[in-house]
């Protein structure tokens, strides 16, 4: 029988296979797919527009495709992407948790709750998706979204700010914080020598979606995609 | 909140002795619990505290000296504190263990439960409704407590029901001598009457919320088809042993079972996995079926509940069929 294994190992094995090159704008990147009924693809478009556009998602390229007569998917890009490209330029990273974190007058404060990828099979940013409420951050700026939060050594903090800055560029914005040296990001201690930064998770715009009952089936980091099949929101 | 660890840490203390106290408590009370945890602190270290709480809106004061804890209060602890919460569920975990004095031969002493809340108006419904289900090895026990506001705060227009936790199990091993390690929750499916493999897990050292109610808000169990085909998830969780308490283990749960607390799915053959998951060297795994397997059913069949495992102690006289 085969045996259970926990987020983490997931995580790093599609961090393992990202080719992603932020310079060339090719390569592999990982996704989210939520599949909903055909009758709720406006609203569900409204949704991830608004998600997108607030800055509650990871890049805004997208694909939308047809999944029989009934349903259509959209595939957005997961967070741990952009853990996969810092990895690629030989920064070792750690992701450590997913969790959900509190917004006020459009700031995120801190860390609600929280999920390790090692202490869980099911994706946190999914087991946390009934626990948001995207649509307030999206209308009133305060609420609560989904976000992880992963670790460098703290002498690879300029070089992770590169390529940060490097990702902001292509519209990789989906960046909450990046932390000093042993500092706490978010309420969230790191360990000892090591630089904490958090992202915006990409399973936001499906948790807008479920709040506005729209009835979806999501399944995070379920996969890899060439980035040219993706066509940036605007153009949808 | 003050970005101060150590303030915030004890703020985080205060709160939950307020909590668990329920009602109004005194400086000194606070001083001496805060003592008993391993924080020396003088009755006048705590009044500093709690003008600044009261500043930041967590405590009301009543009276001359007495302080209760605010809305406010209740819902930072929640929220708040996260980095000591994931801690935390561990904590208490072991706190209740200790805490159960359940003698399985003469059926007396305090459990381990779980709380839920449900609407008072559909009281009825859920009676009848779990009256409803017949003699299952995965629904522990049928019997549930009624609490009152002695037990806990209840909030306006619900009740407040207890189930026998399955931790219950790892107290009544710990008083027996035996080591125990807590390991995860997870969602367990049954094929052909009978458990078959986790497809879920979560471990109770790395999340700030109980897996299982993680796993009920998912609504990944289906409690009612297993009742029905004797196909479908529940929830079971997962503890360790080592390999030489085998036959004590074994022997336990029997007179559990005499004294009316069933519920074990399985246990490993040492060092082998069991349902899909790894057990470490030289240690055993125990399978056992979720109190809150019970809860899920009743949620499954449209009655809203919340739910707060691991909770309290009772006495086992609390419990019966309704």
């Amino acid at each position: 029988m085969e045996v259970l294994t926990f987020s983490d190992a997931k995580v790093e094995k599609c961090m393992y296979s990202t080719t992603f090159d932020p310079d060339k704008m090719d390569g592999k990147v990982i996704i989210n797919i939520c599949t909903l009924p055909v009758e709720f693809v406006d609203d569900g478009l409204r949704a991830l527009k608004d998600a997108i556009y607030y800055g509650l998602s990871v890049a805004p390229y997208v694909k939308i495709q047809e999944e029989g007569h009934e349903h259509v998917k959209f595939l957005t890009i997961c967070s741990i992407t952009i853990c996969g490209v810092i990895l690629k330029k030989g920064i070792p990273v750690k992701p450590k948790l997913g969790g959900v974190v509190q917004v006020e007058d459009g700031v995120p404060k801190r860390f609600t709750d929280i999920i390790l990828y090692r202490s869980s099979t099911i994706d946190p940013l999914l087991a946390l998706l009934s626990h948001t409420s995207v649509d307030n951050v999206v209308k009133n700026n305060s609420g609560k979204m989904l976000a992880n939060f992963h670790e460098v050594t703290m002498f690879a903090k300029n070089s992770l700010e590169d390529v940060l800055e490097e990702l902001l560029e292509i519209e990789f914005s989906g960046v909450l914080e990046v932390g000093e040296a042993n500092r706490e990001v978010l309420n969230m201690a790191v360990e000892d020598g090591h630089v904490g930064f958090s992202l915006v998770g990409g399973t936001n715009p499906m948790a807008l979606m479920k709040e506005r009952g729209i009835p979806i089936k999501c399944n995070a980091i379920a996969g890899m995609i060439e980035f040219s099949e993706l066509v940036h929101i605007d153009d949808i | 909140m003050p970005s101060d660890i150590s303030t915030e840490r004890k703020i985080m203390e205060i709160l939950q002795i307020m909590r668990e106290n329920g009602g109004v408590i005194g400086s000194r009370t606070i001083a001496d619990k805060l003592n008993e945890r391993g924080y020396s602190i003088s009755e006048r270290g705590v009044r500093y505290y709690l003008n600044l709480m009261d500043k930041l809106g967590l405590t009301k004061k009543v009276g001359q000296v007495g302080r209760v804890i605010s809305e406010k209060g209740l819902k930072e602890l929640e929220e708040g504190f996260v980095v000591y919460r994931v801690g935390f569920i561990f904590s208490k975990i072991e706190e209740l263990i200790y805490h159960t004095t359940f003698d399985t031969i003469n059926e007396k002493g305090d459990v381990i439960a779980n709380i839920s809340y449900i609407d008072k108006d559909r009281f009825e419904e859920f009676v009848e409704l779990i009256n409803s289900i017949p003699e299952y090895e995965f629904i522990p026990t049928r019997r549930v407590a009624i609490l009152d506001e002695d037990d806990v705060f209840i909030p306006e227009g619900k009740m407040g029901i207890a189930t026998v936790c399955s931790m219950t199990f790892d107290g009544v091993l710990v008083k027996r001598g035996i080591p125990v390690n807590v390991m995860y929750g997870g969602v367990l499916r049954i094929v052909n009457r009978s458990p078959a493999v986790f497809e879920e897990l979560m471990g109770y050292r790395g999340v700030s919320m109980d897996p299982m109610e993680v796993f009920l808000a998912r609504k990944l169990t289906s409690v009612s088809s297993v009742i029905q085909d004797g196909e479908g998830r529940v929830l079971a969780n997962i503890r360790e042993v080592p390999c030489t308490a085998y036959e004590e283990v074994v022997e336990i749960i029997k007179s559990m079972r005499k004294a009316g607390i069933t519920g074990i799915a399985g246990i490993s053959e040492c060092g082998e996995p069991i349902f899909g998951v790894s057990t470490s060297q030289a240690r055993v795994s125990i399978v056992v079926y979720a109190g809150l397997n019970l809860m899920a059913f009743v949620e499954e069949a449209g009655i809203d509940i919340q739910v707060f495992p691991v909770s309290i102690i009772l006495n086992i006289s609390r419990f019966r069929e309704l």
